[in-house]
């Protein structure tokens, strides 16, 4: 039964981020109560610098591998979502140390979490089987929740965390439960293998043709032909006719516990409380990194697991179920976002409203029967959304302060005249949001947008709604507008009221002005990075279609794991 | 015979210790009960052999997790007088319906899974299954990633419990 190869440099990134967040936990102890723990943000930015430095040049590019037998996939897709979640976690890291030291909670914990929940995201990402997949995903939520309630002497906070928190508990035990039937539907954990119990015996039994041995089974003998464990194939003699409706509602119940990750109508309710009353830079935090995580990890889930072979296609629905979150994020999102005076509430409504944009993309993956090159506008548009959002909550984290918080558009009034740069970021920020050029969000949009038109102009039934969708879209996302501009109008057109407290630690201001470089400069020469999003997308492995399946060398995936004979 | 008996009085345990919970009126008879539930889930996975899972079930779940539950309703030292009775919202009767019908696909879906396919046969298991040593063996090699990640996890949960609850920063 040989032990798979221990692959340590592969994990190398998640293990970096692990120790730095170990590193700061030890120094905060060694720290006298009254110290400034700014200089513990400059180690978490050397530490996120260093994760996505090793995540880039340790491992070779263009080689994908399953790693800890078959549990992550180091690829391409993997690599560039690491230097995403790294950005957003030094950016964080940069933005929080003046906002800490201003509400009383400069402690070292905040630094220390933020790693350990980049850590998480790296692994989601990389996840090729479920129970790593939820483990990671764990890590990620739980310091966040932690996060979220950082500066407990505010009441908002304590409500944002626990709402959060809870909420989060809910959607945990129904990814399990959703776990636990595909489990049991499949006799697997590992997404390939998943999605080859789709493609192959699930969906044939669907149809009668019950008799026809399934790739699984087949995997199985040959695996036990190498000396693995024989009797794994009397395990997956478990998937026929019978298991389809228990695979779809365990597959529906995962895209549940996604879909409230990343805030979709109708799991977004906690978004608007959470992020109201966490901490500014957490919330820009969780807006962005969370989110892209979630959608990265769905992305991967799905376009492995889920839409492989006959599955994909939509003959049990996902494209629908992918078409109504869409709409209804997008709708709902930039509808709600136009009512309201809380700058940080209109900001978690718009969030929701790219969510829904991003699942446009998953729709046009759908459609295409899973041709997933339609989802490299996606990568892009993640890139886009999480440097803007970040930059945004930056902008207000920077300009408020205790007992003169920065929460309402009346708050920034005349900012842009008092502090000229940082009302011109803001612009940026929300230009990009509202996806206008030369802005880096317009060409996101735009290359998601175009997916979904390429995909309807194959035609097919459903291309009418499809391009319905892309309608809607932009005709919500002009509505959109409206709000973006009305923090415009507040910066440029108002009276200034508010003074900005000189403050010793000014790498919060650098911060923002690294977004508003990246958002344009994104915008503007968008060439390099859209190439290498089209590439971490083709290389992403473990597709049963894709170039990139598992190598022969690779152990096969080991399904269930379970061992009857030994 | 004799294990449909035993199945029946677990199952049926199971299911009444849980109505029992949601029906008791004091918070810490619905805490005994849920604790009566898990030993009978624990003593319906001695039945499927997977024997640890049912000691862990007892220890973690009856133990440990029920003490730290009775605890917090200690602390938190609930008045009867303080006990509302409930009313029945229109979000409640909404939730009553959704409930209902996903119980409904849910049962419908496992009773269309066990009627068609063909599980497991009892006797082709080994007689180690489910016991410690094949899990752990598992733990270590096959599953070696997800459990050393688990340690980042408690790691993770134990620094945001203090960040959460401690007195001042």
């Amino acid at each position: 039964m040989g032990n798979p190869a221990f692959d340590i440099l592969s994990i190398l990134p998640f293990a970096v981020a692990c120790s730095f967040g170990m590193l700061i936990l030890l120094l905060e102890v060694f720290q006298r109560q009254t110290a400034s723990r700014s200089y513990l943000a400059g180690i978490a930015v050397v530490g996120f610098l260093l994760t996505a430095f090793v995540s880039g040049s340790f491992l070779p590019t263009g080689t994908a591998r399953a790693t800890f037998g078959g549990m992550a996939w180091i690829d391409g897709y993997t690599q560039i979502f690491t230097s995403l979640f790294c950005l957003a976690g030094a950016l964080t890291a940069m933005i929080a140390p003046r906002y800490l030291q201003e509400h009383g909670a400069d402690r070292g914990e905040f630094y220390a979490l933020l790693l350990f929940s980049v850590a998480g995201m790296i692994m989601m990402v990389a996840a090729a089987d479920l129970v790593v997949f939820f483990v990671a995903l764990e890590i990620m939520s739980i310091a966040v929740y932690a996060l979220a309630a950082y500066t407990r002497r505010s009441k908002l906070s304590s409500e944002a965390g626990f709402k959060y928190f809870v909420l989060g508990a809910f959607a945990s035990a129904i990814l399990l439960y959703g776990i636990a039937l595909v489990y049991g539907a499949t006799g697997t954990t590992n997404l390939a293998a998943i999605g080859q119990a789709f493609g192959g015996d699930v969906a044939r039994g669907a149809t009668g043709d019950a008799a026809a041995m399934s790739t699984l089974a087949q995997n199985a003998i040959v695996a036990a032909a190498r000396g693995a464990d024989v009797s794994v194939a009397a395990v997956i003699g478990n998937t026929g006719a019978g298991a389809v409706p228990l695979a779809i509602l365990g597959a529906t119940l995962i895209l549940i516990a996604f879909s409230f990750k990343i805030a979709a109508v109708p799991f977004h309710m906690w978004a608007p409380d959470a992020y109201t009353g966490a901490p500014t830079p957490v919330v820009g935090f969780m807006a962005a990194a969370v989110k892209a995580a979630g959608v990265a990890a769905l992305f991967r889930v799905v376009s492995v697991a889920l839409f492989s072979d006959s599955f994909r296609g939509g003959e049990y629905g996902w494209v629908q179920i992918f078409f109504a979150l869409a709409l209804l994020s997008m709708v709902v999102g930039n509808l709600v976002a136009l009512v309201q005076g809380n700058i940080k509430r209109m900001l978690a409504y718009s969030s929701v409203a790219h969510a829904g944009y991003m699942l446009v993309a998953f729709t046009a993956v759908g459609f295409r029967g899973g041709d997933i090159s339609m989802g490299s506008g996606l990568v892009f548009y993640l890139f886009a959304y999480t440097i803007a959002t970040i930059g945004a909550f930056g902008v207000l984290s920077w300009l408020g302060s205790r007992g003169m918080p920065c929460d309402n558009f009346e708050d920034l009034d005349g900012v842009g005249y008092r502090y000229p740069w940082i009302g011109l970021a803001m612009s940026i920020f929300m230009l990009s949001a509202a996806g206008i050029p030369p802005a880096a969000g317009f060409i996101g949009k735009f290359l998601v947008f175009k997916s979904a038109v390429a995909a309807s102009a194959a035609g097919g039934p459903g291309s009418g709604l499809l391009i319905f969708l892309v309608v809607t879209g932009i005709l919500v996302s002009v509505a959109g507008v409206y709000y973006y501009l009305r923090v415009i109008v507040h910066l440029y057109m108002k009276k200034a009221t508010r003074e900005v407290p000189e403050m010793p630690y000014g790498a919060a201001r650098w911060a923002i002005v690294i977004c508003a470089v990246l958002t344009l400069a994104l915008g503007v020469l968008p060439g390099k990075l859209v190439n290498s999003s089209e590439q971490a997308v083709g290389q992403m492995a473990g597709r049963a279609d894709g170039v990139y399946q598992q190598s022969a060398e690779a152990p096969l995936p080991t399904p269930g794991g379970i061992r009857l004979i030994r | 015979m004799a294990e449909t008996i035993f199945f029946i009085v677990f199952a049926l345990g199971a299911l009444g210790f849980s109505a029992a919970v949601l029906i008791a009126k004091n918070p810490i008879n619905s805490a005994v009960m849920l604790v009566c539930s898990f030993f009978c889930l624990a003593g319906i996975y001695v039945m499927l052999s997977a024997t640890f899972m049912a000691v862990i079930q007892i220890l973690v779940y009856a133990g440990a997790i029920m003490v730290l539950f009775i605890f917090v309703l200690m602390l938190l030292n609930i008045r009867d007088d303080e006990i509302e009775a409930p009313r029945l919202s229109i979000h409640q009767g909404i939730a009553i319906l959704a409930g209902t019908g996903i119980f409904f696909t849910i049962a419908l879906s496992i009773a269309a899974w066990s009627g068609s396919s063909s599980r497991v046969a009892h006797d082709t298991m080994s007689d180690t299954f489910g016991t410690v040593e094949p899990i752990g063996d598992q733990l270590i090699t096959s599953y070696v990633l997800p459990f050393e990640m688990a340690a980042i996890l408690l790691l993770v949960g134990i620094v945001g419990a203090v960040v959460v609850a401690k007195k001042r920063f």
